[in-house]
């Protein structure tokens, strides 16, 4: 299981400075543009080695750190 | 038939509605098709093949990847984990070989008809200056109406259905009403099956809101188009088709109103399309958000023209940074350049690819290439300017939330936006780089070209109101609802004097040129 | 139920009330004078007395710039008019002829058959009869544009619409540019009228016979609109409804000797002041043979045609010299 925490981390390498609470609105309060999401996709598949499908994009799994998280550990499972 | 046209917006549409509303329920679907299928007959005539047999591609493919989906889930149960294993991954490249293959029906269509007369002029033009014989005949074909729309929409109605977001549908019918519907399939938007396939095949109760919602948006795209753009049009064709003619401030007053008349009339005519749709309480998909509040040239096109940006941002985009060989190459670039390029590199490859895709959708030809190059620059600059920013001024974070500089940034934006509309606008590449030289060169000449002083002050008026009507979007105004809720004499009078606003000062008649509209042709 | 009869209820009282205030409005834009009702000067027929035109013609910018009615009443004493103006239809002229009934009742009505198959280049034919025909029903749609006429002082002006024109709704051009097409009146077809025009050419014809005119079809001499399958087009209209049809086209009789080399003052779309005498001539001796036209000359009620038929004969003996010049230069030049 990882944690919000480790989230934060990478969010804060892709976009410095980044630093919201786990239930922060994301996606629609435009903290994270369409570049910068797969920014921080390209991210999450290289240090969870997690598989990224086009259908995982969605905005209701990138809209907080705790529903990121819950992809992660979704993806990771499977 | 044009949506500005008497035929369309007195006969066609309220005819249609009628019919609509009268015949019983069940019924009603047919009406639409029916309708659609007039509208591109009127038209396009013949060409109304092309969308048959799209449609009918479409719904096939849809139904083989329905039927693999199907079988999967039945013979799941019986199998064993090993066996389940197997038959999911040959059900999955059964389902990659039917929407790889339907795709490139429809696309290859597109690509042929739209991209194969410039392709060809291009290597014509090579070949010429070659030594030896060779040469290549240049073909010219007449595209049908709505060739992209219908097939991106198509394109992602099968994508959409590959990926398991929604359910294909059973009847070769239902795909054609959704592709054919005639508000979008002239200028778009670029709808999504499972936004618009319910009330379209099973549609509501007509409705008093939806109808006079309806009605009301109609009236302010045709504002919008016959007022303001119409009007700009004069003097914008005068300066661009005449470049040599115009400098310095001619040239900025005219890219200006360009900007105004595209602005006017796209959302314009989304708004006359949106409105027809909600007539019958069809929900068709925004494609403007206020995109002059822009602070970034990127959030420009998340807000201008929506849902194409939408539809190459899932469809080519991230599946493309999501692909094998984007893989590959952000790998190569982690182990070259270290972990930050390793994810911004393929990135900002593959914003590369849909800009040059947003570019050469607009039309096949160099100055296309160098619309969407042009704004993948500036955008790419602001990437990779950004952690340098925030690097040396951790203060800019907190500067930004500043009411002054954000005005700045908008500001900034819209003038960025401007160098791209001059470049869209202006008659090839050569006449842009003319243009803008040209700036530097005082224009000695009267700044009201084709346009007298009292249409210059129509223009500003209408400037100001688009203004005003973003401004209260933005802040989260529903207009339509508060002036429904007015009180009847205030309500009325609003709604008079926007007709009235429109029969007076619209740009129709004798001493005007009738303009088609821009976004028609693509 | 109550709710969908309060709607529809709802819906049909705003659409009058709305028609209200468009017509209110179209009214209030009409111009100030009659003199800028047309390009030409064909609202000039407002400023006449009443029931005192013999002979109404109606057409396009080929009439306004062929047919001068003055040489008629000098010449003959009966009185006439040209009413035309650039882009004429038959739904424009239709309508237009509905009301100059109310102030006229003229014994002769001369159709100039160009409006028949007239439309812009960039309209289809029923574009053009929606956007002729929603002009005249909403003068709004005709006006619009007359905004930018307003002023503060003009804003509260009453419309005075008692201008008269000595010339009688006749432009004369006095510029020489000849046609040198030659033969234009061969095509062998024949072009149908389109629909809806031929429902109105209908009512027009009913129209006169209601208000007891003659009705008379010609057409005006135009080298660049004019061809034999239009011709046949109306000639088959003109037998069909038993109506008398001069096409001065084809020269009729070989009397009227029209020259494209002098006649024309843009190279064979409309007539000079030079054509349009010779045609006034050849119509007017056609009329009077054929209609018991009276005789107004001396008649104290047309006291104003005396003092027109004066500015007339000035106008005239300016242009027509004028005219002659070009034409001297111009054969000159060729």
């Amino acid at each position: 299981m990882h944690t919000n925490e480790e989230i934060l981390k990478i969010l804060a390498e892709v976009k410095p400075g980044l630093a919201p609470a786990p239930d922060t609105e994301l996606i629609k309060s435009g903290l994270l543009d369409s570049v910068e999401v797969m920014q921080l996709v390209m991210a999450l598949g290289e240090e969870f080695d997690i598989e990224i499908t086009p259908t995982d994009l969605r905005e209701e799994n990138f809209h907080t750190v705790a529903a990121i998280c819950a992809l992660v550990n979704r993806l990771e499972e499977e | 038939m044009s949506y500005t046209s008497f035929g369309y917006l007195f006969l066609f549409l309220p005819l249609v509605w009628l019919l609509w509303a009268v015949l019983p329920r069940r019924a009603r679907p047919a009406v639409l098709l029916a309708a659609s299928l007039f509208f591109y007959w009127m038209s396009a005539g013949r060409y109304i093949l092309w969308i048959l047999a799209a449609a009918g591609v479409t719904w096939l493919v849809g139904l083989i990847l329905g039927r693999v989906d199907d079988l999967l889930t039945t013979a799941r149960a019986e199998l064993s984990p090993p066996g389940r294993k197997a038959m999911k991954k040959q059900a999955g490249a059964v389902k990659r070989l039917a929407v790889g293959g339907g795709a490139a029906i429809l696309l290859g269509v597109f690509l042929w008809l739209k991209y194969w007369p410039f392709a060809a002029r291009s290597i014509a033009a090579v070949l010429d200056r070659l030594p030896g014989a060779l040469s290549l005949a240049v073909p010219s074909y007449v595209l049908p109406l709505g060739l992209s729309f219908v097939t991106l929409m198509a394109v992602g109605y099968l994508v959409d259905v590959y990926r398991g977001t929604c359910r294909p549908a059973q009847h070769y019918w239902q795909v054609l009403s959704f592709l054919c519907f005639w508000p979008h399939v002239v200028e778009g938007p670029f709808d999504r099956w499972n936004a618009v396939s319910g009330p379209l095949l099973d549609p509501p109760r007509p409705a008093y809101t939806n109808l006079t919602f309806g009605v009301q948006r109609i009236v302010w795209g045709l504002a919008k188009k016959m007022v303001i753009a119409d009007r700009a049009n004069m003097y914008v064709k005068a300066v661009f088709d005449d470049y040599t003619q115009y400098s310095g401030m001619a040239v900025v007053v005219g890219t200006l109103l360009y900007t105004l008349q595209l602005y006017a009339e796209f959302s314009g005519c989304m708004d006359i399309v949106l409105g027809s749709a909600q007539c019958f309480g069809i929900p068709l998909a925004e494609n403007f958000r206020q995109p002059f509040f822009s602070r970034t040239v990127g959030e420009f096109w998340r807000r201008w023209h929506m849902t194409l940006g939408a539809w190459l941002r899932e469809y080519l985009f991230q599946p493309l940074i999501l692909s094998a060989p984007w893989k590959t190459l952000g790998k190569f670039c982690r182990s070259h350049f270290g972990a930050a390029m390793g994810r911004s590199l393929p990135v900002w490859a593959a914003l590369g690819v849909t800009w040059v895709a947003i570019g050469w959708w607009h039309g096949a030809g160099w100055l296309y290439l160098v619309y969407g190059l042009y704004y993948f620059f500036w955008q790419l600059l602001g990437e990779i300017f950004e952690p340098v920013w925030t690097g040396r001024f951790p203060r800019i974070t907190a500067l930004r939330q500043r009411w002054w500089y954000r005005l700045f940034q908008r500001l900034r934006t819209f003038a960025l936006v401007l160098g791209g509309m001059l470049i869209f606008r202006a008659n090839g590449t050569r006449a842009v780089i003319a243009m803008v030289k040209s700036l530097a060169v005082p224009y000695t000449g009267s700044l009201l070209i084709q346009l007298d002083a009292r249409d210059m002050v129509v223009l500003a008026v209408g400037a100001a109101a688009l203004l005003a009507v973003d401004l209260l979007h933005e802040r989260g105004v529903p207009i339509r609802q508060r002036l429904a809720a007015a009180p009847l004499p205030l309500r009325w009078a609003v709604y008079i004097a926007g007709v009235l606003a429109i029969l007076i000062f619209g740009a129709y008649g004798d001493n005007y040129d009738p303009a088609g509209f821009i976004y028609a042709q693509f | 139920m109550n709710a969908l009869r309060n709607a529809v209820l709802r819906i049909v009282a705003f659409c009058l009330v709305l028609l209200a205030c468009l017509l209110l409005v179209g009214n209030y834009l009409m111009p100030h004078s009659n003199r800028y009702l047309e390009g030409y000067t064909a609202g000039g027929i407002l400023g006449e007395d009443f029931d005192t035109i013999d002979v109404l013609v109606l057409g396009d910018s080929n009439a306004a710039q062929g047919i001068a009615p003055m040489d008629w009443y000098q010449q003959y004493g009966f009185t006439g008019y040209t009413y035309g103006a650039a882009w004429f239809s038959v739904f424009n002229v239709y309508y237009r002829l509905k009301d100059i009934y109310s102030e006229q009742s003229p014994e002769v009505v001369v159709l100039c058959t160009d409006i028949v198959y007239s439309k812009r280049g960039t309209e289809t034919y029923f574009g053009s009869a929606v956007n002729n025909i929603s002009g005249e029903l909403l003068p709004l749609l005709r006006y619009h544009d007359n905004w930018k006429e307003l002023t503060a002082g003009n804003l509260f002006q009453p419309h005075d619409y008692n201008w008269r024109d000595p010339n009688k709704g006749f432009m004369p051009l006095t510029g020489v540019a000849a046609y040198g097409g030659g033969s234009y009146m061969y095509d062998q077809g024949r072009q149908a009228i389109p629909l809806l025009t031929e429902w109105y050419l209908d009512r027009i014809v009913r129209l006169c016979a209601d208000h007891g005119s003659q009705l008379l079809l010609i057409t005006v001499p135009a080298a660049t609109s004019w061809n034999h399958s239009r011709h046949n087009g109306i000639q088959a209209y003109a037998d069909a409804r038993g109506l008398t049809y001069i096409d001065y086209n084809l020269d009729p009789e070989g009397t009227f000797g029209l020259d494209w080399s002098t006649d024309t003052p843009d190279t064979g779309s409309h007539l000079n002041v030079l054509g349009a005498r010779k045609l006034t001539a050849a119509l007017g001796e056609y009329l009077t043979a054929r209609y018991d036209l009276p005789d107004h000359r001396g008649d104290p009620a047309y006291a104003h045609w005396e003092e027109d038929a004066a500015t007339w004969a000035d106008t005239m003996a300016k242009a027509i010299p004028n005219a002659e010049q070009a034409a001297e230069a111009a054969q000159g030049a060729g």
